[in-house]
């Protein structure tokens, strides 16, 4: 217990997470604080060359090894189990339609990059080791729960015929070259040719300014998280329980299979938090576009707005506990 | 000479632009951003990585039949989307 406060207390004086307050806070009282959008795509854009590129360098040392493998392999069961049993629990508890039921189950099958890096940048910060190929599964899981999503929505609805496979078919080409998935595999692949070399010669630019941008890009994470968190009355009670109750199922389910798959503390808190965390940037223009009947205003406030500072601000520390408790039950 | 302006979410670009293609248009022009109010209440702006709150505008000049075409096809994805178009009678000057 003396653990676990001891993990929020550091998560929340950490300057990443204040920023992101002071952004939420900016939000709530209605400040003119306005980060432009080109500068917010550049911070996303190089927080995912960084986090690829440093997990390619160390994937290098290590090379492909059994536990690559399982985890591999692990990760892409959790990408389809957990919209499955999202899609299960929204459509008998939460009573939905099987269109909101699966555009939502999508957004908890996919995962966020931001929750992923600040999971990572807490683990940095504990002195926790965690394996370099972990970053090529966040480039993994972010489709397969989409499409998983939507192939419980057409045989829900019984549709088979050849305009909604041609559909898939353009999802799958949109989803599959969406920029996050480029370029972390590709940075990652960058990471991993160039080896320690690389890493030591693009230190100035990827590993001395990396916390600093994170503090910029949380600040912007939480105006836009602080103005979404007033929409909570459009989602309901009853869904914002399950934007609380899914994360934490998926918790408990990747906690087991990574400590179960031998992972360390460090890679299995990372596994974790992929699945654990929604997606708001690729799973929302897929879904969008492939489901345009479902109401938007549920997926996005239970991704951005309620799922996604539950994770930043008291997920951290507790999925840390977890992961712990598990991968020592399993040693 | 017509119009034709296309307010419509900007996951759908890429969709209208199929379709002003396909319908042999002269040319377009596209505004990535477009910012305000629609019937429906609540102001569409952006504010989110995914581009799923953000509307776009395009603007295509040309002969009346051709616009129709454009009109007809675009049309059927306004049930799903929001959007509007307006056409208006222009003097071209090129």
């Amino acid at each position: 217990m003396a653990d676990l406060l001891g993990n929020a207390a550091t998560n929340l004086t950490s300057p990443m997470i204040l920023f992101f307050l002071l952004g939420i806070i900016g939000a709530f009282v209605k400040s003119d604080l306005l980060i432009p959008e080109s500068i917010t795509k550049a911070l996303s854009i190089y927080l995912m060359m960084a986090i690829g590129f440093k997990g390619g360098a160390e994937f290098s040392v290590t090379g492909i090894t059994a536990a690559t493998v399982s985890a591999v392999g692990a990760t892409l069961a959790l990408g389809l189990v957990i919209p499955i049993v999202a899609f299960g629990l929204l459509r008998k508890l939460g009573r939905l339609d099987p269109t909101n039921a699966g555009a939502i189950a999508a957004h908890y099958g996919s995962c966020s990059v931001v929750t992923f890096v600040t999971a990572a940048t807490f683990l940095e910060r504990a002195g926790v080791p965690f394996d370099g190929f972990m970053v090529g599964l966040m480039a993994l899981m972010e489709s397969p729960g989409i499409f998983m999503s939507l192939l419980l929505v057409r045989w829900s609805l019984h549709e088979n015929n050849g305009e909604g496979k041609q559909e898939l078919r353009e999802i799958a080409k949109e989803t599959l070259v969406n920029p996050s998935i480029f370029l972390l595999f590709g940075s990652l692949l960058v990471g991993y040719a160039t080896g320690h070399r690389g890493a030591e010669l693009t230190a100035p630019f990827f590993v001395a300014p990396f916390y600093g941008v994170l503090c910029f890009f949380l600040l912007e994470m939480g105006i836009m998280t602080g103005k979404r968190i007033g929409d909570f009355k459009k989602v309901g009670f009853r869904l914002a329980t399950f934007a609380v109750l899914i994360p934490t199922m998926s918790a408990i389910l990747s906690a087991f299979t990574g400590a179960f798959i031998g992972l360390s503390i460090g890679s299995t808190l990372l596994l974790v938090v992929l699945s654990a965390s929604a997606s708001y940037i690729a799973a929302p223009a897929a879904i969008r576009m492939a489901l345009p009947t479902a109401n938007p205003a549920y997926y996005i406030t239970m991704s951005l707005g309620i799922t996604f500072p539950l994770n930043i601000l008291v997920g951290m520390p507790l999925y840390y506990s977890l992961t712990e408790w598990c991968v020592n039950l399993f040693r | 000479m017509q119009k034709l302006e296309i307010i419509i979410e900007a996951v759908e670009l890429k969709r209208v632009v199929r379709i002003l293609d396909e319908c042999n248009v002269r040319g377009y022009s596209i505004l990535p951003n477009v910012i305000g109010r629609g019937n429906k209440g609540g102001v569409r702006s952006g504010g989110d990585l995914s581009d799923i709150l953000k509307n776009v505008l395009v603007v295509t000049v040309d002969e009346p039949d051709i616009i129709v075409r454009v009109v007809q096809r675009v049309n059927a994805l306004l049930t799903d989307y929001s959007g509007i178009m307006i056409i208006s009678e222009v003097t071209l000057c090129e």
